[in-house]
């Protein structure tokens, strides 16, 4: 018996019946409709970006920005690869993604780390990958040597782990324009494009603000929907 | 930034901080996280209705009813105290009881074996779909229970703590219940394998 139980499992599985997607976004409509009936919708949506250069705000208000879903490539967490002459000491690695974890900011949110240790030809390799959305890139290195004595000579590097996200526009615009250094017509620019390409129409505003104090820049970026409530909606 | 970049799939356990927040200022009737919610959960809970129901309007019908109800038990979710997916399928769970319109087994119990494909390796095909008679014959064998537990793990793709939010029971034990269950089928079909070439 070359296969597992599990596995033939899952390939006895039914295939599912879906509902339609005329009846999907039909739903959509009913229950969109069951939370606020105002003419003009005045939900605020906010989104908080932190980072040791720029902090930025970003809102989005009205039926439009934050309730369109979007799947945009962003930041998940770091690669970090730990190379040293011998092999690492035991509980040398537990400390170190302590260590990485511990560079979470304020807020710790959910965390996933996979290791992987290896032998290398000129000596030891350890690969952790830390998945976690507030972990700070910049003082990674200096936190292990620091946490973990036996590898302040290690040589560290860490990357950005990219993935695909779901959420909606206003995490999308606001992961593109304030994780890069763009003018403020630059940021205006591609978040006019952001909304058109999504298909939100109405009156767009797009308000950007800087300000640098204490050796820290600021911006702030707020972007306001405006669109009308159509009459008679479902329910 | 810089710095390559890994094409990964978002980590579950983000997924799931994710709905929570959404959740939570759903149930404070924030509208745009309501839609969001409804987007992020609308496929699971379909796939979970579908594979349990007879036809498309019985599936539209169920997915609307637990929608609806989910929205108005907001308040009372509480997404540190189990999964939020886990906790939408408890309700299509329900709905589908309430309705008596789960008449269907998540698995292919009652189903006859798919026909040989002639393209195919036939022997291999054949002796394939009779490993996947007696299983399904084992399957009917087990409590109700058990074999609720066994489709919500590996015919719906749920995590163990998701189960043990839909059926409301610790997830230490069902993990031990799962566990217990496949290796008793496969000592079942084992010793279908045994008996056979004793025969053979």
């Amino acid at each position: 018996m070359d296969e597992t139980v599990p596995a033939r499992l899952r390939r006895l599985a039914r295939t599912p019946v879906l509902p339609g997607e005329e009846h999907r976004r039909a739903l959509e409509t009913q229950i969109a409709s069951r939370f606020g009936s105002a003419r003009k919708e005045s939900t605020v949506h906010t989104v908080l970006f932190r980072s040791t250069v720029v902090a930025g705000l970003l809102a989005a208000v009205g039926a439009g920005a934050s309730q369109v879903p979007a799947t945009y490539q962003a930041e998940v967490g770091k690669h970090v690869e730990i190379r040293t002459d011998a092999p690492p000491e035991p509980g040398a690695i537990r400390a170190a993604i302590r260590a990485i974890e511990g560079n979470a900011g304020g807020e710790r949110r959910a965390v996933r780390v996979r290791v992987r240790v290896e032998a290398t030809p000129d000596g030891s390799l350890a690969a952790i990958d830390v998945h976690g959305d507030t972990i700070g890139m910049e003082g990674i290195p200096d936190a292990i040597r620091k946490a973990v004595p036996s590898l302040a000579g290690a040589r560290i590097t860490v990357q950005p782990v990219e993935g695909s996200v779901e959420g909606d526009l206003g995490g999308m615009v606001g992961t593109k324009v304030l994780g890069e250094r763009l003018s403020a017509a630059q940021i205006e620019a591609e978040v006019r494009r952001d909304l058109a390409a999504a298909g939100v129409d109405g009156s767009v505003s797009v308000e950007v603000k800087e300000d640098q104090a204490d050796g820290e820049s600021r911006r702030e970026v707020r972007v306001i929907v405006t669109k009308e409530k159509e009459e008679g909606g479902a329910r | 930034m810089g710095g390559r970049a890994r094409p990964v799939r978002l980590p579950w356990p983000i997924r799931e901080a994710r709905l929570s927040r959404l959740a939570t200022r759903a149930a404070r009737g924030e509208r745009s996280a309501v839609v969001s919610l409804y987007r992020a959960l609308h496929p699971g809970v379909s796939r979970f209705v579908g594979r349990r129901v007879h036809g498309q309007a019985a599936a539209e019908d169920a997915v609307s009813t637990t929608f609806h109800r989910l929205l108005e038990s907001l308040a009372r979710l509480d997404p540190a105290r189990g999964s939020v997916e886990g906790y939408a399928l408890s309700i299509a769970r329900s709905v589908l009881r309430e309705g008596r319109r789960e008449s269907r087994e998540a698995f292919r119990i009652e189903d006859a074996p798919e026909p040989a494909d002639p393209r195919g390796d036939p022997l291999g095909t054949l002796l394939e779909a009779e490993g996947d008679a007696r299983l399904r014959h084992h399957l009917a064998a087990l409590p109700d229970a058990t074999r609720e537990l066994l489709a919500l793990r590996f015919a719906d793709g749920l995590r163990f703590r998701e189960i043990a939010t839909v059926l409301g029971e610790p997830e230490a034990t069902l993990r031990q219940r799962a566990s217990r269950a496949v290796r008793e089928l496969r000592e079942s079909l084992r010793e279908d394998e045994g008996g056979e070439l004793a025969h053979g």
